[in-house]
């Protein structure tokens, strides 16, 4: 039955290549059959009897140690691996649709422009017997998003937030500006334990206390992570706990090369595996590519004299065959054309790429020199080691546009040098002979365009932006404020419009390839939570 | 000596940049990094922030970690016997075949088991450490499954990670022996013995070894000194929970503290290691203990 | 080295030695020397690999079949002997890399890189380390205490630690690392000159110069290193093989040498990933520098054999005997 759920989460999401014959073959049966989404619950409902006798446990290998277990510093890539399976937040995203669903709220409504209501699930205790109230919830909430405590995750952007409790059971999310995607926003904020925060906060470092099917045993710093099954965990009893637990133990090991993660499968050593390299995929039993949230893209700084002149960006974009580098250089990545991917609300199918073509770009760059542009002021091609293929990547580009006369050179710099010089610069601050392109990987959480358009194409001064044009700027913050169809169509006008400024040029929707084991029944998830309860043994 | 070095690690790490602009996320105002500095101390001048540093010291004090809240030296000796026990089984392996292979080349030199020794104990000193650990992991666990990959435990895992350190020491060390035991093996009381008609094997064994051992011994424990630097890159491959991996991870992330602590234990290491090698040498040889 | 260092002061009649005329003995041991490495095949291998090498190295345009930058998407990571894109080229001999550059010549465009840094840190370090130790030596005192002191502290500190910390603070560059390692290595040379220094201060000869009014300077350059040059070049010969590797090291760490220039040390680093689909890429640098560093270590082990007054007879009778 749990073959059922699985395949139908694939059909939904068709744009998952994998290795696994018979599955494939599942998933063409599935669709044949038209099983559509009621069966998901039907599917859950049965496997929930096989809790009960949970056994076996699971390593799994991940590519980076958290330096530490709080969901506000350790996110994304870092802390939700292991952490969502220990902590829940108010909303959760369907797997197979990637809609938004119910966590530890059961439903939630907009009251004013300015307020979410939220309606929590009764009888949530966390691991450390305190129960889930509104109170707790507020308490949570605002400790994460406290501009005054500086947190890490205040970089998924957004108006402050402050939340209160209803009643017993309500619980109310005031914003400053009017936020509509604040339950997105909150899909990525676990609720911790208030009990913990009062007494000794920082003691989350360490020791995180949630209300998930997993609580956490213990941290062997530089060797592993343990969690194990949860019994009092509500999702037991109930119809939409998007999982069940079958596996009673967990482990989290570290290691940093890809070649040693997909030995470690082969060995049967882990069971699952994230971040594989394209060439190690090819390796392990089973390697299921996920399209991700990341998208790649290169920045310019448009203040630069060169780049400030659009024949130049026009050129640049124009000189790198993004196509042809994305299959050579990324295998199972799609090229991209615009900074979020399809996942996001307010993508726009019918852009297409930026046409390569070299002689067009030299045409450009002499039409421009013609006028005096500076085209031979220097371009540096800059990324860090820790993007995908980037050192790659630059060299690519910058070889290309040498090609059409233009001054390139690559770098590649350390990951705590390029934050400082790349991010939260806005376009004020970065110098105006830097010249910089700069490759980077960049996450679309919320699923949401505002969030990527925000952060790279506003005149906002501590944004990312190094691009500002203020008829846009206009329609980008009129943009911000609707919702449903509307937002998603003023989404869309706008990417076609950004896309003729060239200041960004997207290049690949990443694929995030999961390593496992054979018998083990996985379907990982966009979000890039690996979920123990979404796992079971056949 | 321990103290001038501390005080140099402390400068050092201060140039290395800012900690807090890192532990806050990339658009934090100034305020909100003036806090952070305020709160870890970092916004004193840096001799203020020093002598905090130095009033911590006699209590083994360098200051808590930014990102894991504990006291610095003792997250650091935590990871220390991991790193002790690695550098411990690769000069447990590197030691004994090395001196066989010295001994059996000094005593047939440039024969052919001489050629084949040098050429490989020179091969163990000119391999590159990571691409060794690497193909090991591909060959002896992914290939032959003889081995864990990678990871810590029980005795199977030191083997793969202790086999590629020890090929470095195990090529310096041989090499050291051979060159100790021809250097005794042409002084007279050699020539004095074989003269008496005592056979090769008693020569070898029981004149030559003790003498040749003083300068193996001193080498052994230089490999032994920079085991316990050297074995970063290793550690971070094989997933080692050492003081190695806790320094790659605590430097790209500028946790001070951490880096300031472990760079003096290593170094104490050192200091003591190098020590012990004095005093060994003293005892091995009257000409110093009476010297 | 430490054998050999003890032991140059029991030569009898020292000052009959220096009395010799300098160009003569060079020659003759020059002849001696050369005949010695004909004689050891596997030595004489190693010298003319690293004689090649260089050459390759100096003149890496002539030598390198394709330019080492270009690049061409559709020949990415292609096995050696492939064929070139234009139709009258040669081959692609050892295959192409992950942006189709010819192998064979980013090897030997990353000789150049490679052995720079090397032979220029050991340059460094061996001339910084050499006159620390010299002048601690000879001075005696203060000088010495101070240098000996510095030198203390430092071989406590972890090297490649230290190499670290300097290179996350600097940046990482040519220069830089360069730099970084010539410091983390310049007090094995001052150790080992000062025990040379502190060996033949007593000796006869200097004692004569010393009488005869020859100024420190004198003593320390003319008379005193030429007797060290044997045990200097053994270890700066091993010292560069050992630096080469470092830089491998650094480079692996993502803080040596940074695209798109290349050393053999950042081939591996970055070729590790395609260790599984595209062994050429990780196998070919790996073999230079593991030759490399051999034929460095066989030399210097046989220039310590040649250059030893206990041993060299064993690499000297037989070379004599085919000198006549």
């Amino acid at each position: 039955m749990d073959r059922q759920r699985s395949a139908t989460a694939a059909k939904v999401a068709s744009g998952f290549c994998k290795s696994r014959r018979s599955r494939r073959d599942l998933i063409k049966q599935a669709a044949a059959l038209g099983i559509s989404l009621p069966m998901v619950g039907a599917s859950l409902a049965a496997s929930r009897s096989v809790a009960a006798q949970a056994d076996g446990s699971i390593v799994i290998s991940l590519a980076d140690e958290p330096l530490t277990l709080e969901n506000w510093n350790s996110f994304s890539i870092y802390g939700h691996p292991i952490l969502r399976n220990i902590m829940e937040a108010l909303t959760n995203r369907d797997p197979a649709t990637n809609e938004l669903v119910g966590e530890l709220a059961t439903s939630w409504e907009r009251t004013d422009d300015l307020t979410w209501r939220f309606t929590l699930r009764p009888g949530v205790t966390f691991h450390n017997g305190e129960p889930l109230t509104a109170e707790v919830a507020a308490y949570g909430l605002n400790y994460t998003w406290d501009p005054a405590n500086g947190f890490e995750i205040l970089a998924i952007l957004g108006p402050e937030l402050t939340a209160e409790a209803v009643d017993d059971l309500t619980l109310d999310v005031k914003t400053a500006e009017p936020d509509p995607i604040l339950p997105t926003r909150l899909y990525f904020s676990p609720l911790p334990s208030m009990k913990q925060l009062t007494e000794d906060p920082e003691s989350a470092v360490d020791n995180p206390i949630g209300t998930g099917p997993y609580k956490f045993v213990e941290w062997t710093r530089g060797q592993d992570v343990k969690i194990t099954a949860n019994p009092d965990w509500w999702g037991d009893e109930a119809e939409d706990a998007g999982g069940a637990v079958t596996i009673q133990d967990g482990t989290f090991v570290f290691r940093t090369e890809s070649a040693v993660r997909a030995a470690q499968i082969v060995a049967n050593e882990a069971q699952a595996t994230h971040n594989l390299a394209p060439e190690d995929c090819a390796v392990v039993p089973v390697c299921t590519s996920v399209p991700s949230i990341e998208t790649l893209i290169l920045r310019m700084d448009t203040m630069n004299e060169a780049m400030k002149d659009i024949r130049v960006r026009q050129a640049i974009a124009q000189a790198v065959d993004v196509k042809a580098a994305v299959e050579a250089v990324l295998p199972g990545s799609t090229a991209a054309t615009q900074i979020y991917g399809p996942s996001a609300l307010g993508y726009n199918d019918a852009l297409q790429p930026y046409p390569y073509d070299l002689e067009a770009a030299k045409a450009l760059i002499q039409e421009a020199a013609a006028d005096g542009v500076p085209v031979d002021a220097p371009i540096t091609l800059v990324t860090t080691s820790s993007t995908a293929r980037g050192a790659e990547l630059v060299q690519y580009v910058a070889n290309q546009l040498q090609q059409i006369g233009l001054n390139a050179s690559s770098k590649v710099i350390e990951s705590a040098e390029f934050r400082p010089q790349v991010y939260g610069l806005g376009q004020d601050k970065v110098p105006a002979d830097r010249g910089w392109i700069v490759l980077l990987q960049h996450g679309n959480e919320l699923m949401d365009a505002s969030a990527s358009i925000d952060r790279y194409y506003s005149c906002n001064p501590d944004s990312d932006s190094t691009f500002c044009n203020p008829d846009i700027e206009k329609q980008i913050e009129a943009a911000r404020l609707l919702t449903g169809e509307e937002r998603d169509k003023a989404y869309q006008e706008l990417g076609a419009l950004i896309q003729q400024q060239y200041a960004i040029i997207p290049v690949a929707h990443l694929v995030i390839n999961y390593g496992m084991v054979a018998n083990l029944n996985w379907e990982p998830r966009m979000d890039a939570f690996m979920l123990l309860k979404e796992m079971s043994y056949s | 000596m321990l103290a001038s070095l501390i005080i140099i690690v402390f400068f050092v790490t201060r140039m290395v940049g800012d900690p807090v602009r890192l532990m806050l996320h990339p658009n934090a105002t100034d305020e909100q990094i003036q806090t952070v500095r305020a709160k870890y101390g970092l916004d004193d001048p840096l001799l203020v922030q020093f002598g905090h540093f130095l009033s911590g010291l006699p209590r083994g004090d360098f200051g808590d970690s930014m990102w894991q809240r504990a006291p610095a030296l003792e997250i650091v000796l935590n990871r220390l016997p991991a790193t002790l026990y690695l550098a411990g089984v690769t000069m447990a392996i590197a030691f004994p075949i090395a001196v066989a292979l010295g001994i059996i080349s000094a005593v047939w030199p440039r024969s052919l088991a001489d050629r084949i020794v040098t050429v490989l104990s020179l091969a163990g000193l000119s391999i590159a450490d990571f691409w060794l650990a690497l193909m090991m992991i591909l060959f002896f666990a992914e290939g032959l499954g003889w081995f864990p990959t990678s990871g810590f435990g029980g005795a199977k895992f030191v083997v793969l990670p202790a086999l590629t350190l020890a090929a470095r020491p195990l090529g310096r060390i041989s090499q050291i022996q051979r060159t100790a035991m021809l250097d005794e093996l042409a002084n007279g009381y050699v020539t004095t013995a074989r003269a008496k008609g005592l056979s090769e094997r008693v020569v070898v064994l029981f004149h030559t070894l003790k003498n040749a051992s003083i300068p193996t011994v001193t080498m052994a424990g230089h490999e032994v000194a920079s085991l316990l630097n050297g074995a970063i890159v290793i550690e971070v491959i094989f997933g080692w929970p050492g003081i190695g991996s806790l320094l790659i991870q605590a430097i790209e992330r500028r946790d001070l503290t951490i880096v300031v602590a472990a760079t003096v234990v290593i170094a104490a290491l050192v200091i003591t290691v190098n020590f012990v090698v004095d005093l060994i040498y003293g005892w091995a040889d009257p000409r110093v203990r009476f010297g | 080295m430490s054998a050999t260092t003890d032991t140059t002061n029991g030569i009898a009649r020292e000052a009959d030695r220096e009395r010799e005329p300098a160009q003569r003995r060079r020659t003759l041991g020059f002849t001696v020397y050369l005949a010695a490495l004909l004689n050891d095949k596997l030595t004489l291998l190693a010298v003319v690999f690293l004689v090649a090498l260089g050459f390759a190295a100096v003149f890496a345009p002539l030598a390198a079949p394709f330019d080492p930058m270009a690049q061409n998407l559709l020949l990415r990571n292609k096995p050696p002997m492939t064929p070139a894109a234009a139709p009258d080229a040669l081959p692609h001999l050892l295959g192409t890399d992950p942006l189709g550059r010819d192998l064979l010549s980013r090897i030997v465009f990353g000789a150049r890189i490679s052995l720079s840094v090397g032979a220029l840190s050991v340059i460094i370090s061996g001339v910084v380390g050499t006159v620390a130790g010299l002048v601690a030596g000879y001075r005696r005192g203060g000088v010495d205490d101070l240098v000996m002191r510095v030198v203390d502290i430092q071989m406590g500190f972890p090297s490649l630690l230290l190499a670290l910390l300097v290179l996350y603070a600097l940046g990482a560059s040519i220069w830089n690392v360069i730099i970084v390692l010539a410091v983390t290595r310049w007090t094995i040379y001052a150790r080992m000159a000062r025990g040379i220094v502190l060996a033949q201060r007593e000796s006869a000869f200097v004692e004569a110069a010393q009488a005869i009014g020859c100024s420190d300077r004198r003593i320390l350059f003319i008379h005193i290193l030429p007797n060290m040059l044997a045990p200097l070049l053994v270890l700066a010969t091993l010292e560069t093989a050992a630096l080469i590797l470092s830089e491998a090291s650094l480079s692996f760490l993502g803080l040596g040498i940074q695209p798109p220039d290349t050393s053999w040390g950042l081939m591996l680093a970055e070729g590790r990933q395609y260790l599984r689909v595209a062994w050429w890429i990780v196998l070919f640098p790996g073999l230079a520098l593991l030759f490399t560093a051999l034929s460095l270590n066989l030399l210097a082990t046989w220039l310590r054999g040649v250059t030893d007054p206990v041993q060299r007879w064993r690499y000297l009778t037989r070379a004599s005997k085919t000198l006549g």
